[in-house]
């Protein structure tokens, strides 16, 4: 049995420390999720946290059919799907991270340029995703996270929503379409972002 | 033959793994031949990596996910939930029960369209039931008593009656009127052979052209009279 196994039933027995641990190896993805959804750090915050209470308490129901995190994801998107009922969110196009200002280096000019250039086009790039997440419905933008982050299959992705394969493949179309138009994206993908997984936005 | 609109329809699908192998190495054949479906794809697949560039860079730093972890973690031990596990295992009773709730409580997700023909089913069917109910529960009307007499009323018959008028030629007439005289004057030797002297004037006998009908109506009762 592996650890993570153990973990679940150690978990499954009541143990709230194994718990944690399990949540500690998956809390990231959740959260991104969550925050790439609800946009707002705090609304992502408090979404991801609502997701790992709602799983400890339905942790008997996980009979080892599906991989801890598949399970995890169905109860994810229950929540989201649930809150979205219950809750209006502020879907605005700027947030939190995009509108932060690029950092600055005052040792060396010549590189603090550069480095000022790749930070800004970055940054740009950033905030026109994020427009184009919020100008699509949180239906459209679930759809298109599920596919796009999570790697879902069309039919993974119908199923948990409980729509046809069809509406999901036209939404992740649409998305995809209004990324394209927005980004003009026409060169090799090297050209663009070349500092963003390096975290310069953070 | 290759159809650039329709290669492109395919192309988000064929970026996103989608496409099953033996049509993704059918387009990606048709891509190498056509420069311009190779661009819109090369561009297409950029966008898709750029934005998941892009998200991947929203999220928060390292320093972000200890704190993150102590919050969730108080949480959990301040919620007190009661866990599915602690009640359970469930009695046979409360399985049955659990399963009728769930039964009526369960969704089930219809499309608008068949929802509205179920619902006017229901309908016509609740209407036609009722309407049924009612005739049968309506009393029955007190029916008429119709006397039924026979009269015998007269009927005009009309009968035809046909005559042929046989009418003398004229030189017949003045021959007749001979005959006549003849037989005024030998009246012996007319009445002593009737039967020769018919012979003898139905030999030249010729029915007249023009014929005139007379058509008497009447009643049986008039006729009798």
């Amino acid at each position: 049995m592996s650890s993570e196994a153990e973990l679940i039933k150690q978990a499954q027995g009541g143990d709230a420390e194994a718990f944690c641990l399990i949540a500690q190896a998956y809390e990231r993805r959740i959260y991104s999720l969550a925050f790439h959804y609800s946009r707002e750090r705090q609304d992502a915050e408090d979404l991801s946290q609502e997701v790992w209470l709602k799983a400890y308490a339905a942790l008997a129901t996980f009979r080892f059919e599906s991989s801890f995190y598949t399970w995890l994801r169905k109860i994810t998107i229950n929540c989201f799907l649930n809150h979205r009922r219950t809750k209006s969110w502020r879907w605005q196009s700027q947030t939190a991270h995009t509108s932060e200002e690029p950092p600055v280096m005052k040792d060396n000019p010549g590189a603090a340029s550069r480095v000022f250039e790749s930070a800004l086009q970055n940054h740009l790039v950033v905030e026109k995703v994020m427009r184009v997440l919020a100008d699509v419905t949180p239906q459209q933008r679930l759809i298109f996270l599920l596919k796009h982050q999570e790697g879902m299959t069309y039919e993974e992705i119908a199923k948990e929503l409980g729509c046809s394969l069809g509406a999901v493949k036209k939404s992740v179309s649409r998305t995809v379409g209004k990324l394209r138009e927005k980004l003009g994206v026409n060169e090799e993908p090297e050209n663009y972002m070349s500092c963003a997984v390096t975290g310069v936005m953070r | 033959m290759h159809n650039c609109k329709l290669t492109r329809r395919d192309f988000v699908d064929l970026a996103l793994d989608e496409i099953p192998g033996a049509k993704a190495t059918q387009l990606l054949a048709e891509l190498k031949d056509c420069e311009a479906c190779q661009v819109e794809y090369a561009a297409l697949r950029s966008t898709l990596h750029v934005s998941n560039q892009a998200l991947r860079s929203t999220l928060p730093a390292e320093d972000f996910w200890p704190d993150y972890h102590s919050r969730l973690q108080s949480k959990l031990f301040a919620s007190g939930i009661q866990r599915v596990d602690e009640v359970l295992p469930l009695s046979l009773s409360s399985r049955a029960w659990l399963a009728l709730r769930t039964l009526f409580t369960t969704s089930v997700p219809v499309p608008v369209p068949a929802a509205l023909g179920l619902i006017l089913l229901f309908g016509a069917s609740v209407f036609l039931v009722r309407a049924r109910t009612q005739v049968n529960a309506r009393p029955s009307a007190p029916v008429a008593l119709v006397e039924t007499k026979t009269r015998e009323v007269p009927v005009i018959q009309e009968k035809v009656v046909t005559r042929v008028v046989y009418v003398e030629k004229k030189g017949e007439r003045s021959r007749s009127g001979m005959n006549r005289a003849n037989r005024n004057e030998v009246p012996e030797a007319a009445t002593g052979s009737n039967a020769a002297k018919t012979a003898l004037s139905l030999v030249d006998f010729k029915p007249t052209e023009e014929v005139k009908l007379t058509v008497i109506k009447g009643s049986y009762k008039d006729q009798k009279r």
